[in-house]
């Protein structure tokens, strides 16, 4: 790993914290040819599921930056970390074509289940993050503009309430942090009523 | 569509910002007290801390699926981007391809054919009437036009080194003695080197006829009558070789040696090129 690229992903890290489409685009595409090439040549990564591998191993590094996950002082440049979290999604990679059939209550219930009120966050099966993610996006749809907004806010983007006060124009953190509790209480409402 | 109204606000309202707090990890103090209180006490606590939780990863979820499903549209982007350049570098190849095959061969051809033209130019050159008459043509003699002189004391004494201006004074002197073989060879040997081929044949023949075989120039003007024919083009090659066969039997041998090689390029494949 060269310092100079390490110094570079000081600087490009920051930038990525926030979304930026533009920016992400051009890494996305200044990374592919190196990623391509490193999963095909190195761990014998078929082609024709090398761009699959890539767009998620892509997502999972800008989320991780964007959740905190992946954060500065950096071990490895942001290239190479994409690339070993494509290979972890390349050895655990497993037949994924599912389909997606409507949540009821019993899945619902094991969800919920498997979830529970603490520790780390369950291994779901595959089709049971479809139907979640299903749902949600239903519910989130169901939700008005500024709901929507405040939701992604603080889930997609890990916007703090100062962030989202900023970006919505809200009078104050307070009042950004009242209008996200009362838009997850509402989808609670609507997910288990109550 | 609406937002939470604050008319729908109930009392999960407080549930709802403590779980935040706790999930975030940053309940403390009275807040961390006032949870557990409730924890304890709402029997759908837990589930409802399930379900906030279940909120949280399904939102994560859904970035996750929002977000790949863009980056899969620049990929698809990118490819097509690709296809394209690939056809156009394809095609830009194909042409630049055929041109590069081409070329060679048309140069190729190019030089083959200025190389034709060049040998068919230097064949005709080297194998033409005149050019092999002039190969094998004797030059004329200054100190044979003296001794002309001496047997004509009233020939003019200057300009016999110039064919040019001797052939005015030759010609007179013929037409006075037109059985003199030695003027007559002499204007031959002139009118051959001022190219005006058909009257030297004349010449010679006329020299040869009037000298018979005694004549001293016998070999050289009947040699040199066949050069003027051929050179005026106006005999065949096979009468040309016809009257190479015509030479004396005891003829120089450097005169036969020059008839033969004249027979030997007459009857060559460059000959037949440059006729």
């Amino acid at each position: 790993m060269s310092i100079l690229n390490l110094k570079e992903d000081d600087r490009l890290l920051p930038q990525l914290k926030k979304p930026n489409p533009r920016l992400e685009y051009k890494i996305y595409r200044k990374w592919r040819g190196k990623f391509r090439a490193t999963l095909i040549k190195k761990y014998h990564c078929p082609e024709e599921m090398v761009e699959e591998v890539y767009s998620e191993a892509f997502t999972i590094t800008i989320q991780n930056i964007q959740t905190g996950k992946l954060d500065l002082p950096l071990q490895a440049n942001l290239l190479t970390y994409c690339i070993s979290v494509g290979k972890n999604i390349l050895s655990n990679s497993r037949p994924k074509k599912h389909t997606p059939i409507p949540m009821d209550e019993d899945v619902l219930t094991t969800l919920l289940e498997k979830m529970g009120s603490e520790g780390e966050d369950p291994d779901f099966e595959d089709a049971e993050v479809e139907m979640l993610v299903m749902k949600i996006q239903a519910l989130l749809e169901q939700m008005g503009q500024n709901c929507q907004d405040s939701l992604k806010g603080k889930y997609w983007y890990n916007y703090s309430h100062r962030d989202m006060m900023e970006e919505f124009n809200l009078p104050n953190e307070n009042a950004s942090r009242q209008r996200l509790h009362k838009c997850l209480a509402k989808m609670r409402k609507k997910l288990i009523g109550s | 569509m609406e937002d939470y109204n604050d008319k729908d606000m109930d009392t999960n309202y407080n549930d709802i910002a403590g779980i935040e707090s706790y999930l975030d990890g940053t309940l403390k103090g009275e807040a961390q007290i006032q949870f557990q209180k409730w924890r304890t006490s709402d029997p759908e606590s837990e589930r409802k801390i399930a379900a906030q939780r279940l909120i949280r990863y399904g939102m994560q979820a859904v970035a996750s699926k929002t977000y790949q499903a863009k980056v899969e549209e620049w990929e698809e982007q990118i490819k097509q981007e690709e296809a394209q350049r690939q056809e156009e570098d394809e095609e830009a190849q194909s042409v630049f391809g055929r041109f590069r095959t081409l070329m060679p061969l048309a140069i190729a051809a190019t030089v083959l054919l200025l190389l034709l033209i060049g040998s068919r130019w230097y064949i005709s050159q080297q194998y033409s009437n005149q050019a092999l008459a002039l190969a094998n043509y004797q030059v004329v003699e200054a100190d044979r036009l003296k001794g002309l002189r001496g047997a004509n004391p009233e020939v003019p004494e200057s300009n016999w080194e110039d064919c040019a201006s001797a052939v005015p004074i030759l010609q007179s002197i013929v037409a006075s003695s037109p059985v003199y073989a030695q003027s007559q060879f002499a204007l031959g040997q002139c009118l051959f080197e001022q190219q005006h081929y058909t009257a030297a044949a004349q010449a010679f023949e006329t020299s040869i006829n009037a000298g018979g075989k005694s004549f001293e120039q016998y070999e050289t003007a009947y040699w040199s009558r066949v050069l003027a024919l051929l050179a005026s083009g106006e005999q065949s090659d096979k009468e040309i070789l016809q009257l190479l066969d015509g030479l004396p039997p005891d003829t120089n041998q450097g005169l036969i040696r020059k008839s033969d090689r004249l027979k030997k390029d007459l009857s060559s494949v460059w000959r037949a090129i440059a006729r």
